[in-house]
């Protein structure tokens, strides 16, 4: 058991959040920024909503702040809440890409969606090529391969479909292109035929990912009824990057948001290196701004989150929330170097995990100094955890 | 309160004592009694790496003799004797004062100066380079780079919830180890 009766260590180990750990969200400025974030949503839905999506209807949101502030944190955490504000969100890490090419960022804007997406597309398209083989399309009951034979044995259209939601069977491929290529753009036909056979064709230039990022946005706002967020996590003056974005900010792809997440020195290299992306990026439509996230307040606030978020005993009262509050305070005084939320939640990962070992019932100064001792061996606390143990 | 403070910070002696000992002692009505302190020459506060320290006045003069050559010679061509006559104490002491308070002009100027110069040079989120705003007042104002960066990392340590830094760069203040290029006024 660990410390205030929690069954499993609230902080996350690893030095880079991940999916699971940014389920959780403290802190009043971080919180902020996620309602901003959400309120872009939500005007975009209000506006797009019952009509096709325009050039107009795109957004662009930018985050900047110092590394370790929880900026990626956050978009994370954005991401885990698209099944209840009506997105489809794609997270992109720009800096696991290497080479920067065009159709790498497309494949890992493809691969920055979650499958289930991919899944709801595909049987939202599958459902429309029935009702219109119902309807007596012959190009689609061409395309989902429903012939005489088929309804001589009482196999219904819908059977059909369900097969091939299934796996059991297959789409002809060659009516499928027939019957796309005479509804849609080259782009959509493209992404439908991708999305029902599950196999996705590589792009080559600019043109194509705008075309296809703009059919994934327009037909997810059709089928789903849902606007596509585009986060791209580690923007910096790397060329390829800042041509990617400047085409897409160029393109508006309707019904979209494209989110750019980067540190100051990321900001002030793409200022250097491509000033036009550059003056776009000054005139986002919402500038979310984490100043005072290294705060000592903030840095308590989100300590605290993530224990109250798992403390199902209920062990993690209001007095011992303002006692660890003071011990974080004295820390951060005491020790600039872990003013930063990812080094304060490395700390405290640690002393959890001392909390259990040392079957405390709730955080002390023990466990503080064996964590920083086990984390920063380096780091001369012999003076200043006297400080803490007085305390 | 004012006497047991006054006492806890001379048998600290040369080395002084740190601002937040006292503050965590005597609580936060100490702030109040330590500027009071400070307002009547009982006591002199100086930064010391990352944190206040505290002298009683003579303990203060003798640190500033053992760790500032300048000071110490300033002190010893103003008096060649030890005595502890009352007017030679508080010549001594005035001189001192009058070293430390030029920095102090110093650094009241360097804020507006650096204020500006980040409000010019920042993009509409308010981030800067340090390179560009040290050129800038380096140039201007005849400060060499050594001087910038100490007035700079002294003023956002003073001013911590006032500025904002940022890792990256290739100068700046040193922060965790690492080089912080980019500041911001916040």
């Amino acid at each position: 058991m660990y410390a205030y009766g929690l069954e499993a260590n609230p902080y996350p180990s690893s030095p880079t959040p991940t999916e699971k750990d940014a389920k959780i969200l403290g802190g009043r400025r971080h919180k902020e920024a996620k309602s901003a974030i959400l309120e872009c949503i939500k005007e975009l839905h209000g506006k797009v909503d019952c009509r096709d999506a325009t050039a107009g209807d795109f957004r662009v949101i930018t985050v900047i702040q110092d590394v370790g502030s929880g900026k990626t944190h956050l978009a994370l955490h954005i991401k885990n809440l698209q099944g209840r504000h009506g997105i489809a969100c794609s997270f992109v890490d720009l800096s696991t890409i290497s080479p920067k090419t065009i159709s790498s960022i497309y494949n890992a804007i493809l691969k920055g969606f979650e499958n289930e997406f991919f899944v709801q597309l595909r049987t939202k398209f599958l459902q429309d090529l029935q009702e219109r083989a119902e309807q007596g399309d012959k190009a689609a009951k061409k395309a989902i391969d429903y012939t005489l034979v088929n309804k001589l044995a009482g196999i219904t259209i819908k059977d059909k479909v369900d097969d091939i939601v299934l796996g059991k069977n297959q789409v002809s491929v060659e009516n499928l292109n027939i019957y796309l290529n005479q509804r849609l753009n080259q782009f959509e036909s493209t992404l439908i035929r991708n999305v029902i056979t599950n196999s996705f064709s590589g792009i080559s230039s600019l043109e194509e990912l705008i075309g296809m990022m703009s059919s994934i946005s327009k037909l997810t706002q059709r089928f789903l009824g849902k606007l596509v967020l585009f986060e791209m996590d580690e923007l910096d003056g790397n060329i390829e990057s800042t041509e990617f974005v400047k085409g897409i900010i160029n393109a508006h792809i309707p019904a979209s948001i494209l989110m750019l997440i980067s540190t100051p020195s990321g900001y002030i290299e793409v200022q250097n290196t491509n000033p036009s992306v550059f003056d776009r990026l000054e005139k986002a439509n919402y500038k979310i701004d984490l100043v005072g996230s290294n705060s000592k307040e903030e840095l308590s606030e989100i300590a605290i989150e993530y224990i109250k978020h798992n403390d199902k005993a209920g062990q993690f009262g209001l007095k011992e929330q303002e006692e660890l509050s003071g011990k974080i305070q004295v820390l951060c005084d005491e020790f600039p170097e872990f003013r930063n939320v990812r080094s304060l939640i490395n700390i405290l990962y640690h002393t959890m995990e001392k909390s259990e070992e040392l079957e405390l019932e709730k955080i002390d100064e023990d466990a503080i100094y064996d964590a920083i001792r086990h984390s920063y061996p380096g780091l001369k606390v012999r003076e200043s955890l006297s400080i803490l143990e007085r305390k | 309160m004012g006497k047991d403070i006054l006492q806890t910070i001379d048998s600290a002696g040369i080395n002084g004592i740190k601002k937040a000992d006292l503050k965590k002692a005597y609580g936060k009505d100490c702030d109040n009694t330590l500027e009071s302190l400070k307002e009547k020459e009982q006591i002199f506060i100086e930064k010391r790496g990352v944190a206040y320290f505290v002298w009683s006045k003579e303990n203060y003069i003798d640190y500033l003799k053992c760790n500032d050559p300048k000071c110490k010679l300033v002190l010893e061509t103003a008096g060649p004797s030890q005595s502890t006559a009352k007017s030679k104490h508080t010549q001594n002491l005035r001189e001192a004062r009058t070293i430390s308070n030029y920095s102090t002009l110093e650094n009241n100027d360097f804020q507006s100066i650096f204020n500006k110069c980040l409000h010019e040079s920042a993009t509409s989120i308010g981030w800067t380079s340090f390179d560009k705003v040290r050129e800038k007042i380096c140039e201007i104002h005849n400060l060499s780079k050594e001087k910038f960066y100490m007035l700079a990392r002294d003023l956002i340590d003073k001013n911590g919830a006032r500025y904002e830094v940022s890792s990256g760069g290739q100068e700046g203040i040193i922060v965790r180890g690492l080089v912080h290029g980019y500041v911001r006024n916040v």
